[in-house]
């Protein structure tokens, strides 16, 4: 009996301490006692189903399919607390000031179905996990009165700390309440988004990046009741991977930036928002193939995912890039911009993780001022694989157009720092020119120099953007190959660049 | 104005299909009267490995292990593939999370 009640117990309890925060979090909303409700039937419903269903789930993709399922169930809860939480930033202080008469129930109907959502996919998961074990007890031989004393009294406890947790924020001062609420379901999500990466791990879909980033298992133990709650509450894992943390943070990011970007900058988010990158602070060596615009926007942010693939029938030319970047136009000459995620592929290297880097982009001169406009370049890149040293790079950017003509001239020099580095200086140059058909087409070519490889290469691109109706941010999207040359360079390198903008 | 999560989720899952290891080596468990056989098993540190854990029993088990992170639901008479590592050497304990009372075991890894 006391083993069935503690497994009950820690499923339940997970489950708890969610349906507490998002019951924090709807407080005010109209209706939301039935949507809670509902989401808590409708995941119990999904739990009998699942575990029904078990062997088919297990049998998909290879055995890869329950790992797939929990990932995907994660990874869905995440986006509608995103959901949530960008509705929140909207519409948060207006349900604030009046707490007991908010808004139009139709206004807070698609944030409530978001919570609704998430509230069934968690019961959904950790019910499904108490119905197979209780099947299995029952098939055991376990008599039905210990089943039941058991199931209701682990149960019983996880729903009594759900409820402890949700009267204790129910004391927070209402000023601050839905502050601490959004910040609240901000670390679940990033918490949930973590466990989604450790499932694919599990099934060798996503790398390690190496053994776990730190070891705290002795001082808070993942299955003690401090680490399972705090495990809950804020992600917390004694070993995680560092593709885990990744994940995390990302999710934290994109989170604070799609919450905050609207409103003033709050010194308290400003921090940290800057904590964050700075831990995420990886990655990423400029690769050569863009060509970078002197223009920076104020408050303008990108998310950027950019590759390129060489296709050659030479052993030794061949391989793949792609890296994702964050960058947001602080003021209007300055855009930092944080690559967090790159890769490389080589034929005989594998896929690595290069590292990080931070570029920044200052752009000299006002757009249209001059007869071209000009900008500047400058990023270091920490790379993170064996014996290779860390990188500066910096260099003028230029720009000129002439009605539908756009033409963009870099000239990037680059030095190695730290240890075992070379003294030279390497530089390497890039243009593009366009003819914009329309905003969304625009093509034309693209060359690359690198004398220190010996390599160069051009080719057609087309590139162009697309604003998305009724809101403030678009689509950009660049497509090329860069033909060699001379007969060192690189035969084909395919291009491919896909950017988010918003404002 | 809207804040696209799908997208960037997208991009970040866009990196999964670059994850694909070489061919790790598999080891293979086996939980028998809710006890895993063998109860220890030697594997090579500082590589990824296959961990094959098969279920003779007649009810479902959770492999679980909080040493290594790991957690997959074995149904009855089925078996589940969990990747694990790079591993430190060092001893690691693994348990059945339906059975914690009799399914223990211990990874060693040299």
């Amino acid at each position: 009996m006391s083993g069935v009640a503690l497994l009950v117990f820690r499923e339940v309890l997970e489950a708890a301490l969610i349906i507490s925060i998002v019951c924090a979090a709807t407080r005010g909303l109209p209706d939301r006692g039935w949507f809670v409700s509902g989401g808590i039937v409708l995941g119990v419903i999904g739990a009998v189903g699942v575990a029904l269903g078990a062997d088919a789930i297990g049998q998909f993709a290879d055995g890869a399919g329950r790992d797939l399922f929990n990932a995907g169930v994660l990874v869905a809860a995440v986006l509608m607390i995103g959901w949530h939480l960008v509705w929140m930033s909207s519409h948060g202080r207006e349900l604030a000031q009046h707490m007991h008469t908010v808004a139009s129930a139709a206004k807070s109907g698609s944030s409530l179905t978001a919570l609704l959502v998430v509230v069934a996919l968690a019961v959904l998961r950790e019910g499904s996990e108490i119905v197979l074990f209780l099947y299995g007890m029952a098939v055991g031989g376990v008599g039905t009165t210990g089943l039941v004393t058991g199931a209701a009294l682990g149960a019983g406890g996880g729903v009594l700390l759900g409820v402890a947790l949700y009267f204790g924020l129910l004391q927070i001062p209402f000023k601050r309440f839905f502050a601490v609420t959004n910040a609240m379901l901000m670390l679940l999500a990033a918490g949930l988004a973590a466990a989604a990466a450790g499932f694919l791990v599990q099934s060798d879909l996503l790398p390690t990046w190496g053994t776990p980033v730190w070891d705290t298992s002795r001082l808070l133990a993942d299955d003690s009741l401090p680490g399972k709650t705090l495990g809950v509450l804020v992600g917390y894992k004694a070993k995680p991977e560092g593709v885990q943390v990744a994940f995390y943070l990302i999710t934290l990011v994109v989170l604070i930036m799609g919450t905050r970007w609207r409103r003033r900058y709050t010194p308290a988010y400003a921090v940290l928002l800057s904590l964050t990158l700075c831990c995420v602070a990886g990655l990423a060596r400029a690769d050569d193939f863009i060509v970078y615009s002197p223009h920076v926007t104020t408050s303008l942010n990108e998310v950027e995912l950019r590759g390129y693939h060489y296709t050659d029938s030479r052993a030794d030319i061949g391989g793949s890039a792609s890296e994702l970047s964050i960058a947001r136009g602080v003021n209007g000459w300055w855009k930092p911009e944080l690559y967090v995620l790159e890769y490389l592929r080589t034929p005989d290297a594998g896929n690595q993780r290069l590292g990080y880097e931070f570029e920044n982009t200052f752009q000299l001169s006002a757009p249209g001022r001059y007869w071209a406009d000009f900008g500047f370049l400058a990023a270091y890149e920490h790379k993170i694989i064996a014996n290779t040293p860390d990188a500066i790079e910096f260099g003028p950017l230029v720009e000129m157009s002439s009605g539908r003509f756009a033409q963009r001239l870099n000239f990037i020099l680059e030095k190695q720092v730290g240890a075992g580095a070379s003294h030279r200086y390497e530089y390497r140059y890039s243009y593009s020119g366009t003819y914009a058909v329309s905003q969304s087409l625009r093509p034309g070519i693209e060359a690359y120099g690198r004398p220190a490889d010996n390599a160069y290469q051009a080719g057609p691109i087309v590139a162009g953007e697309w604003h998305i109706p009724g809101t403030d941010s678009g689509l950009e999207y660049r497509l090329g190959v860069a033909l060699g040359i001379n007969a060192a360079a690189p035969r084909q390198t395919w291009m491919a660049q896909l950017e988010y903008e918003f404002f | 104005m809207r804040f696209s999560l799908p997208l960037t989720a997208a991009s970040v899952f866009a990196f999964a299909h670059l994850a694909v290891s070489a061919e790790a080596p598999e080891f293979a468990l086996t939980l028998k009267n809710h006890v895993y056989l063998p109860s220890e098993l030697k594997v090579p540190a500082n590589v990824k490995f296959k961990l094959r854990v098969t279920n003779s029993d007649a009810t479902p088990e959770e492999f679980e292990s909080t040493d290594f992170s790991r957690e997959a639901v074995v149904l009855p008479n089925r078996s589940v593939v969990v990747y694990v590592g790079p591993l430190r050497a060092g001893t690691y304990t693994f348990f059945g999370d339906f059975h914690r009372n009799t399914a223990q075991g211990r990874l060693l890894a040299e």
